[in-house]
C-alpha cells in the first residue's frame, strides 16, 4: 500500500532530514514550507498523513488545522513541535490532530507514531510479509511457510515491529518504549529474551542480527 | 470588640452619670428651697399668732385698767386664748418651760415631750428658734418655731408648729423617679450617639473592605474616599496604595510575558538545529544501507546545524554578559571606531560588491570600545543583510540638540511597522527563512539594544518597507542605569563588579565580527 504524507515544514535542515525518515520507512512524501499553501495541498486530498511543524511563516499550524477541518478535510495530522508545554499538547489535540511529536525526536519514534496513526485511521498494512513468513494484523496470526506459529502477544509485537521497521537498527530502549511502554520499569534484558525467542520460532537466525553497543535489526 | 461599641459603652457609661448627678442636684436644690419656703410661712405663722396673743393680753389689760396683769389673770388670758381661738398652725405656750396647758394636737405633743423643750428654755429673750424635728411618726417632718412672748411679765414662748411631711415625701418619691428618667434619656442619646457613630464611621468599614479585596488580589476597587477628613485621607491613601501595587504587579506580568516569549523562542530556535543534527545523526546511525552521497550530505548537515547551534550560544553568551560585565568606559574619538569598523567589515561587504561610507563631525564619545564596536559590527552587518549586492551602506556621525548621534543608513528591504515594533525583542524574525540563510538567529538587535542602554544610549529605527532602514544611536538620551525589560537571559539583580564571563564575551564578539568578514 502506497502512503503518502506531506511534510509542512519551513526549515529546509528539518524537511530533510524528515524527507531521509520517510524514505526509510518505505513512505512517499511531499514538501512544503508555507502554511497557506499547505492548507490548499492538504484539502487537495492526496495525502494520505500530514507531518506538520506548529512555527510557520504566515499562517502557523494550529491554524492551517483549523482550515484544513474547517474545510471539512480529515486527513490525519501529526504535529511537529519545539513547544514542550502540556498547553500546547491540549491545543494540538483538541484541534483535531492525531498525535504531537516534540523536537527534537529518534527517527524511529516518528516511525512508530505514524504507523500508530495510520492503522488508528485504517490505512495501516493488513498484511505483512518477509520470506515465508505472513503477519496477518487484523487477526493477529502469524505463519511461516503456511504453517501457524504461536507467539506470545509481546513476542508478537516485537516480530511486527522488527517487520516494520525493515533494515533500520532498533535499540533495546526503542523496543522497550513502543512494546513495554513508556512506563515500563522492567529490565532491557527481557527485551533480549523476547527478541531470542522471536529468532528462534520463526527461524529468523543471520536475519534479525544483534548489533554490538546498539541493538537489533532484521534485515532483508 | 469594635470601636464604635467601644465609644457606645463609655458614652452610654458618661452620659448616664452625667444625667443622674444633674438631676440629683437639681432635686436638692429644689427641696432646699422648698423648705426655705416652709420655714420662712412657718416664721410668718408665729409671727402673726404671736401679735394675736398679745393683743389679747392687751385689750384685757385695758379692759381691767391697768398697767400690768398679774401672772394669774395673764395664764388666765392665755389658756382662753389658746382654748377659744383658732390659729393657722397647731400651736404651745410655754411658761418657764413647762406648758400652760397640755396642747390639743398629738405633733406639738411629742414636740413638747422630745428634744425642743430643753431648745425653748435656752432661746434668748427678743430672739427666736426655727427647726425641723421629726415628732411622732419616723416619716413626719415639721418646722417647730419657738419665741419668747412680748408680754411682762417675762417667761412666756409660744410654740408653733407646721407639718412639712410632704415636702420631705415629695424628694424621697422623686429620687428614683429622677433615676429611672436619667437612665431612659441616658439610654436614648447613647442610642442616638451609636447610630451617629455607625454613620461617621462607615467610611472607615468601606476602607477596610478595600483593604481585604486588596490582600484578595483584586486592586481595581477604588471607592470615592468619604466622611470627615481623616478617613477621607485614609481611603485615598488606600486607592493610592491599590493604584501602585496594580502599576508594579502590571509590570511583572509584562516582565513575565516578555520572559516567556524570550524562552519560547528561544526553545524553538535551540531545537530547530538539534533536530536536523539528531534526526540526521539517528540515521546514519540506524540505516543498513548509507550511500557515499547521503553521508556527505547528512554529515555536512549535522555540522551547518551544529555550527548554527554555535552561533545562537555565542549570541545568547553575549546577551547574557552584556547585562551584567561592567563598563569599561574611555573618551573615544567617533573617527576611531569608524575606520575601524571599515576596515573590519569591508573584506565581507566588497565580496558582495557592497560600499561603505563614513562621515563624522569629529566627536569624542564616552563609550566601552570593545562593546560599542560590536554594537557598530551588528549594524552595519545587518545593514549589509537587508541590502542588495552593490549597495551603499552609510556610518554616519551628526548631532541633534547638542548630543551626538550615529547612524546606520541602508536603501535595502526595508521594515513593516509591526516588524519595526518587534525588532529588538529577542528572535524576533520577520523572514525566519531568509534570517536564517544570512546566518541571523534574531539576536542582533536585541543585543545593539541591551549595548545602547548600558551606555545611557536610545536606539531608533526608522523604516519604510522596501525603501530602506535608518538605525540611530542617541547618545545621553537615556538614563544610564534604567529599570531593565528582560528582553535578554540577565536578571534583574545587578552583577558582581569583576565578571569573569566579560573577557570571554568580549572575545567572542571579537571572534564574531571576524567570522562574519569571511562570510558575509
Amino acid at each position: 500500500m502506497d502512503i503518502r504524507v506531506l511534510i509542512v515544514e519551513d526549515d529546509t535542515s528539518i524537511a530533510k532530514m524528515l524527507e531521509a525518515t520517510l524514505a526509510i520507512g518505505g513512505y512517499r512524501y511531499e514538501c512544503c514550507a508555507d502554511g497557506a499553501q499547505a492548507v490548499d495541498r492538504i484539502v487537495s486530498g492526496r495525502y494520505d498523513i500530514v507531518l506538520l511543524d506548529v512555527m510557520l511563516p504566515g499562517k502557523d499550524g494550529f491554524q492551517v488545522l483549523d482550515d484544513v477541518r474547517e474545510a471539512g478535510d480529515r486527513t490525519p495530522v501529526i504535529f511537529l513541535t519545539a513547544l514542550g508545554e502540556v498547553a500546547d499538547k491540549v491545543k494540538g489535540l483538541r484541534g483535531g490532530a492525531e498525535d504531537y511529536v516534540v523536537k527534537p525526536f529518534e527517527t524511529v519514534e516518528l516511525l512508530a507514531r505514524m504507523e500508530v496513526v495510520l492503522r488508528r485511521v485504517g490505512k495501516g498494512e493488513r498484511e505483512l510479509r518477509y520470506d515465508d513468513i505472513t503477519v496477518n494484523t487484523e487477526q493477529h496470526t502469524v505463519t511461516k511457510g503456511g504453517e501457524p506459529v504461536t507467539l506470545t502477544p509481546k513476542e508478537y509485537a516485537v516480530l511486527l515491529f522488527f517487520m516494520r521497521n525493515l533494515n533500520v537498527a532498533i535499540t533495546r530502549e526503542q523496543l522497550l518504549a513502543n512494546i513495554w511502554g513508556y512506563n515500563f520499569a522492567g529490565e532491557s534484558r527481557s527485551v533480549d529474551i523476547h527478541v531470542q525467542q522471536v529468532r528462534r520460532k520463526l527461524g529468523l537466525k543471520g536475519k534479525l542480527i544483534t548489533i554490538p553497543k546498539l541493538g537489533y535489526r532484521l534485515e532483508k | 470588640m469594635k470601636l464604635w461599641q467601644k465609644l457606645a459603652l463609655t458614652s452610654l457609661l458618661f452620659v448616664v452619670l452625667a444625667v443622674q448627678l444633674t438631676q440629683f442636684l437639681m432635686l436638692e436644690r429644689n427641696f432646699e428651697s422648698e423648705l426655705r419656703r416652709e420655714k420662712d410661712a412657718a416664721v410668718a405663722d408665729h409671727a402673726a399668732i404671736s401679735a394675736a396673743l398679745a393683743n389679747r393680753v392687751d385689750y384685757a389689760r385695758v379692759k381691767a385698767g391697768r398697767f400690768f396683769l398679774s401672772e394669774e389673770e395673764t395664764d388666765a388670758v392665755l389658756l382662753e386664748a389658746v382654748r377659744e381661738e383658732t390659729f393657722d398652725a397647731p400651736i404651745a405656750v410655754l411658761k418657764n418651760g413647762e406648758p400652760l396647758s397640755v396642747p390639743a394636737e398629738a405633733s406639738v405633743r411629742s414636740i413638747l415631750e422630745g428634744s425642743l423643750a430643753p431648745i425653748g428654755a435656752e432661746i434668748p429673750s427678743g430672739g427666736g428658734l426655727a427647726a425641723v424635728v421629726s415628732p411622732g411618726a419616723s416619716q413626719q417632718r415639721a418646722v417647730a418655731v419657738v419665741s419668747p412672748l412680748a408680754l411682762s411679765p417675762d417667761g412666756y414662748r409660744l410654740l408653733t408648729v407646721r407639718d412639712v411631711t410632704a415636702v420631705f415625701e415629695e424628694r424621697s418619691t422623686a429620687l428614683p423617679a429622677a433615676g429611672r428618667n436619667g437612665l431612659l434619656i441616658g439610654c436614648c442619646i447613647s442610642a442616638a450617639l451609636v447610630l451617629l457613630l455607625f454613620v461617621q464611621l462607615h467610611p472607615l468599614r468601606v476602607s477596610v473592605k478595600t483593604i481585604r479585596e486588596i490582600a484578595g488580589g483584586n486592586y481595581a476597587l477604588a471607592p470615592e474616599p468619604k466622611g470627615s477628613d481623616e478617613l477621607r485621607t485614609l481611603q485615598q491613601s488606600i486607592n493610592d496604595m491599590a493604584g501602585s501595587i496594580r502599576e508594579r504587579e502590571d509590570r511583572l506580568r509584562a516582565i513575565a510575558d516578555s520572559r516567556k516569549r524570550f524562552a519560547d523562542a528561544m526553545a524553538h530556535e535551540m531545537k530547530t538545529p538539534l533536530t536536523s543534527i539528531l534526526g540526521f545523526a539517528d540515521i546514519l546511525r540506524i540505516k543498513r544501507v548509507v550511500s557515499d552521497a547521503e553521508r556527505r550530505d547528512f554529515a555536512s548537515m549535522i555540522v551547518d546545524e551544529a555550527k548554527r547551534l554555535r552561533g545562537l550560544s555565542a549570541k545568547l553568551l553575549q546577551l547574557a554578559s552584556t547585562d551584567h560585565s561592567q563598563l569599561d568606559l574611555a573618551d573615544v574619538p567617533v573617527e576611531s571606531l569608524f575606520l575601524e569598523v571599515q576596515s573590519a567589515m569591508l573584506p565581507a561587504l566588497s565580496r558582495r560588491g557592497l560600499k561603505l561610507e563614513t562621515a563624522h563631525q569629529g566627536a569624542v564619545i564616552r563609550v566601552d570600545r570593545e562593546l560599542f564596536l560590536s554594537l557598530l559590527y551588528n549594524l552595519v552587518d545587518n545593514a549589509a543583510k537587508a541590502s542588495p549586492d552593490g549597495a551603499t551602506v552609510w556610518l554616519v556621525q551628526g548631532a541633534v540638540d547638542g548630543r551626538t548621534v550615529l547612524s546606520v543608513i541602508d536603501r535595502g528591504i526595508g521594515m513593516k511597522p509591526d516588524t519595526v515594533r518587534h525588532a529588538t525583542e529577542a528572535f524576533y524574525m520577520e523572514d525566519k527563512a531568509r534570517s536564517r540563510k544570512a546566518g541571523g538567529a534574531g539576536l542582533g538587535l536585541s543585543l545593539c539594544e541591551d549595548i545602547c542602554r548600558r551606555h545611557g544610549a536610545r536606539l531608533e529605527i526608522r523604516s519604510k518597507y522596501k525603501e530602506g532602514t535608518t538605525v540611530v544611536i542617541h547618545m545621553d538620551a537615556a538614563p544610564k542605569e534604567p529599570e531593565r525589560a528582560p528582553t535578554s537571559l540577565g536578571q534583574q539583580e545587578t552583577s558582581s563588579p569583576k565578571n569573569p564571563v566579560r573577557a570571554k564575551a568580549r572575545g567572542a564578539s571579537k571572534r564574531k565580527s571576524g567570522k562574519r568578514r569571511h562570510s558575509a
